[in-house]
């Protein structure tokens, strides 16, 4: 109640609105060019705004925020590269179906249920922060290890028919984030005597290329089968078919706010775990998953920015970023003489309500952009092959420079673009290996935590694996990991057993 | 035509955001390198320094925490930035030990120091609801049970590192996890994960009044004016002051050292400017902070101070044996 | 054993090979690792396990490769291409990034955007001029101008 009174002025304070526009429509231009990240806009946004007052700031940065977060699904159903790593998971359904002609009804859910995803995480976040950082506070090492193991395991299992080749991308990718300093004992390992390597492989170049450049060399390989213009199916879209899905997206969104809740792990893990639950509850799905299921676009979307909310509650709590977002908005505190920590939801609280109405604004703004862009833009897919790829190609490059500014990531995004290429025909698929590459530091530096904790004490595996949260993760990853074996599937298979 | 209008449109916007096109130095923006995580003690005082020196030099100075590695990969990435000063290094200690440990081939020869900042404070907390109320019944329990207190540091050769060895020289022997930043240490000992940490006054000060964390020493030979019950750590260790006393979060502002000269000399002006502004100056008092810009205010002085620490913590982590090469094999004097 | 067959054991024998040699690079680091730094601590003992589990998933395709089932799996990509297309277009993005380093970015662009809708088919000159000066600058004006993004 004390929050309501708290936001509602500034839910209708019109500078307090426009300034939040302003950050909306950036976003949704920076989040859908593959290769912008959201992260890299507010940054960019915090050096403007550090002279306005802090509530303009808030909301421009809120506007980019929310909306970048979606307007990665654009590129990822239009032309199959993810903006971000948390829309790849939306490229596994929407561009099947927008290859199919029917993007516009790809886009109209992605904008639906990104909306319902933001405005769950951010409401989740006013109500109830105190008790989800009490949560993550018991996340200890290896439940985050186990966490992200989990995470895999079911990814492996949902993007190929093959268990084995889903589990290969992802150990592939894991194996790409080893590379680089050590994030514990801060020695190189796996640079194999190159400097440049040292700094670790970098993820957005890596995701351009194995998503944007490898695309353009798989169609250049194919043969370009361009002349018959697809039909676009503008038809009209029910409201009443769309919210369909609305129950089901509750769960996705529980589980994207809380992931978003941990540090470290955010929209990638939470986008693939909503996923992988889709796949289990929806039983009698529009089309196969994989080949455009709206209910796949809608686990993704709804979950990734469910994150967001999640994002933000450590950092308002224990001034603990959850993602890189976070963390730059952090920095807008400090920049503003504010000191965020345990008491900051007390001392701060009009900043709090700040961004929480310029969350809920900037959903509203993600809604009527998704919804006026999404008719215009789908004639994307319609512009021919051979002036599109080229364009790609350049964007690919920009996107891999523009993090930080070195020609070797640019050569390196060709170098994944080339694995991308060569994975996909030998029918490996290439999502798993995003996440591999997000969470392989995770793990790895988690693991040795936990293995270095539970080691000084008297009873190492109890330490490691005795407490309620690990129990279930523990159940949960084995169970995932069994569930999928060739071996025991048929077992089960026998037993007229339904998994 | 309509789409080009909208294209018009879109340009026309986002180049009113983003303000005019780069001119000559100082840029519009300026990127500040923290190489360690968000909420750390050198991020906190990066920012407010970063705040202050953009009023002076009227630009922006954007932080950038490239966290990992002991620091070295952001130093390394200031290194390897365009060298016309787009790109400022604002870094704790462990530049003067990455070689020896083997961490880096990095060294404070390889940047030009503009200002040796502050150095924050190390005290030793533990979680609002551990059993330890004292520094002293915690020690005790430390040389009892040796290897079995658990303790996070923020990663060999950092100044958590450091002071777990000073703490070794005198008989305790604490359990230590290595976590990637300040912040993650002292979540560790909220959590429950670890016992105790040693962190930077500054970070943990507000979790101290809300009584998350409890507060037992400070890791120096000086008592807090905010804390006077709370005793310093050379007082429970004989003869400690001479290794307690040396500052060992370093804060300094840093190029890399082929930044033309005169930029330098423009950086250094604005800096000694910048630690007037009061709100710096407010801050660094709030927090308890060294101001080492008085206590080194030459660079000079800045240079040699780097030297004696770099041969102090070298040769204490060598003889500890936690360094991997010899202090010697750089030419680094025993102090 | 058909070709679908082969293809699968050859992926798997990839695989395993490189698990091996993932192995072996993480086994040689942590023996000669000093003796004074802990096993648990080592940065390579986490590749070492991801060696052990690439080794296995690799076994995992490489052995029913060989089983005898010979119910029909269909892969996605079972359609032929043509890997010159690829290696040209390669040789675009190399050359590319080569211009990139010495001519600067409006120019190499504008080359290589017309180098590369040239290959792909487009003809027409009215086209292709237009594209190969609108991008460079277009795209420079939009990032370096509208967002302050740096460009190589």
């Amino acid at each position: 109640m004390q929050t309501i009174q708290g936001i509602l002025p500034l839910m209708t304070d019109l500078r307090f609105i426009f300034f939040v526009m302003i950050g909306a429509v950036s976003g949704l231009f920076v989040g859908a060019i593959p290769g912008l990240s959201v992260s890299m806009a507010t940054a960019l946004l915090v050096s403007i705004t550090y002279t306005w007052q802090t509530s303009d700031a808030m909301a421009t940065i809120m506007g980019v925020y929310v909306v970048g977060v979606f307007s990665g699904a654009l590129s990822a159903i239009l032309i199959n590269i993810p903006g971000a790593p948390s829309s790849v998971v939306t490229t596994l359904d929407g561009y099947p179906l927008s290859k199919s002609g029917n993007a516009y009804k790809a886009l109209v859910y992605a904008t639906w249920y990104s909306f319902i995803g933001s405005v769950f995480g951010l409401v989740v976040m006013g109500i109830l922060a105190g008790p989800i950082t009490a949560m993550a506070l018991r996340f200890h090492p290896m439940d985050y290890f186990l966490l992200a193991l989990f995470g895999l395991t079911t990814v492996g299992g949902l993007t190929s028919r093959n268990f084995s080749k889903g589990l290969v991308s992802a150990c592939i990718g894991i194996f790409f984030s080893l590379i680089g300093m050590d994030s514990v004992m801060g020695t190189p390992r796996l640079t194999m005597g190159i400097q440049n390597l040292k700094a670790g492989i970098p993820t957005v170049p890596a995701l351009v290329g194995l998503f944007g450049f490898a695309e353009v060399l798989t169609v250049v390989c194919q043969g370009i089968t361009d002349g018959k213009v697809l039909r676009i199916h503008q038809e009209k879209i029910l409201l009443r078919e769309v919210f369909r899905e609305f129950p089901r997206s509750m769960l996705y969104c529980v589980i994207g706010t809380f992931v978003g809740a941990l540090p470290g792990a955010g929209g990638p893990v939470a986008s693939f775990l909503a996923y992988g639950q889709a796949k289990r509850i929806v039983r009698h799905p529009s089309r196969p998953f994989g080949e455009g299921a709206v209910e796949g676009i809608v686990a993704s979307e709804s979950a990734n920015n469910a994150c967001i909310g999640g994002a933000l509650i450590p950092m308002l709590t224990l001034a603990i970023p959850g993602d890189a977002v976070t963390a730059i908005i952090l920095s807008v505190f400090y920049i503003h003489g504010l000191q965020p920590g345990p008491t900051f939801l007390k001392t701060g609280k009009i900043h709090f309500y700040e961004i929480l109405a310029g969350g809920l604004i900037a959903c509203v703004f993600l809604l009527l952009l998704g919804l006026l862009v999404a008719p215009r833009i789908s004639k994307v897919i319609n512009v021919p092959k051979r002036i599109l790829l080229p364009i790609v190609v350049v964007l690919c490059v920009i996107g891999a420079y523009a993090c930080n500014r070195r020609v070797f990531d640019v050569e390196l995004m060709f170098f994944f673009g080339i694995v991308g290429f060569i994975l996909r025909r030998r029918g490996f698929p290439i999502a798993p290996i995003t996440l591999g590459l997000v969470l392989g530091g995770m793990m790895d530096s988690n693991f040795r935590r936990a293995v270095s904790l539970a080691s000084t004490t008297p009873n190492p595996i109890l330490s490691m694996f005795g407490r309620p949260i690990t129990v279930i993760l523990l159940i949960l990853t084995v169970s995932a990991l069994l569930g999928q074996t060739p071996v025991v599937k048929k077992l089960l298979r026998k037993k007229n057993i339904s998994v | 035509m309509k789409k080009v209008c909208w294209v018009v449109m879109l340009i026309a916007v986002l180049s009113m955001i983003s303000g005019s096109v780069l001119a000559d130095y100082p840029f519009s923006s300026v990127t500040m390198i923290i190489p360690y995580g968000a909420g750390g003690t050198t991020d906190l005082v990066g920012r407010q320094f970063a705040t202050a020196l953009g009023k002076v030099l009227g630009t922006t100075f954007v932080p950038e925490n490239q966290g990992g590695a002991s620091g070295s990969i952001g130093c390394q990435a200031a290194l390897d930035a365009t060298k016309d000063g787009s790109v400022v290094l604002f870094t704790a200690e462990s530049l003067g030990t990455q070689r020896v440990m083997d961490i880096s081939k990095l060294s404070y020869a390889d940047f030009s120091p503009i200002m040796a900042v502050a150095n924050d404070p190390k005290v030793i907390v533990v979680s609002g609801d551990s059993k330890y109320d004292t520094i002293d019944a915690l020690l005790a329990d430390i040389q009892a049970n040796p290897y079995t207190v658990q303790m996070s540091y923020t990663g060999p050769g950092g100044s958590g590192h450091v002071q777990a060895l000073i703490m070794n020289q005198y008989n305790y022997f604490p359990a230590m996890t290595a976590y990637s930043g300040g912040s993650d240490c002292y979540l560790a000992v909220m959590s429950n994960q670890v016992v105790f940490t040693n962190s930077n006054y500054s970070t943990v000060a507000s979790y101290i009044e809300s009584g998350d964390l409890k507060l037992l020493a400070i890791a120096g030979t000086e008592r807090m004016a905010q804390y006077p019950d709370v005793p310093a750590l050379s007082e429970k260790m004989e003869n400690s002051e001479k290794l307690l006393s040396i500052p060992y979060t370093p804060l300094s502002l840093l190029v890399a050292k082929d930044v033309p000269e005169d930029i330098q000399e423009q950086l250094r002006n604005a800096a000694l400017e910048a630690v007037k502004d009061p709100d710096f100056v407010a801050f660094m008092e709030k927090n308890n902070i060294e101001k080492l810009y008085e206590k080194y205010p030459t660079l000079e002085d800045i240079r040699s101070f780097y030297k004696q620490w770099e041969s102090t913590v070298s040769w204490l982590l060598y003889d500890a044996n936690a360094a991997t090469f010899s202090p010697e094999e750089f030419g680094i004097p025993r102090p | 054993m058909n070709n679908l067959k082969k293809r699968q054991a050859a992926d798997g024998a990839v695989v395993a090979g490189l698990g091996v040699w993932l192995l072996i690079h993480s086994v040689t680091h942590l023996l000669n690792m000093k003796a004074k730094a802990s096993w648990i601590m080592s940065p390579y003992l986490f590749p070492l396990i991801l060696a052990g589990a690439v080794i296995i998933l690799g076994l995992t395709i490489l052995i029913p490769a060989f089983a005898a089932d010979d119910r029909k799996e269909t892969t996605d990509q079972e359609k032929h291409g043509n890997s010159l297309r690829v290696f040209i277009l390669l040789a675009i993005s190399i050359v590319y990034d080569i211009l990139m380093r010495f001519a600067g970015f409006i120019p190499s662009t504008a080359a290589v955007v017309l180098a590369m809708t040239a290959f792909l088919g487009e003809r027409r000159l009215k086209i292709l001029i237009p594209m190969a000066v609108f991008t460079p600058v277009v795209l420079t004006l939009i990032f370096k101008v509208g967002l302050g993004v740096r460009l190589p």
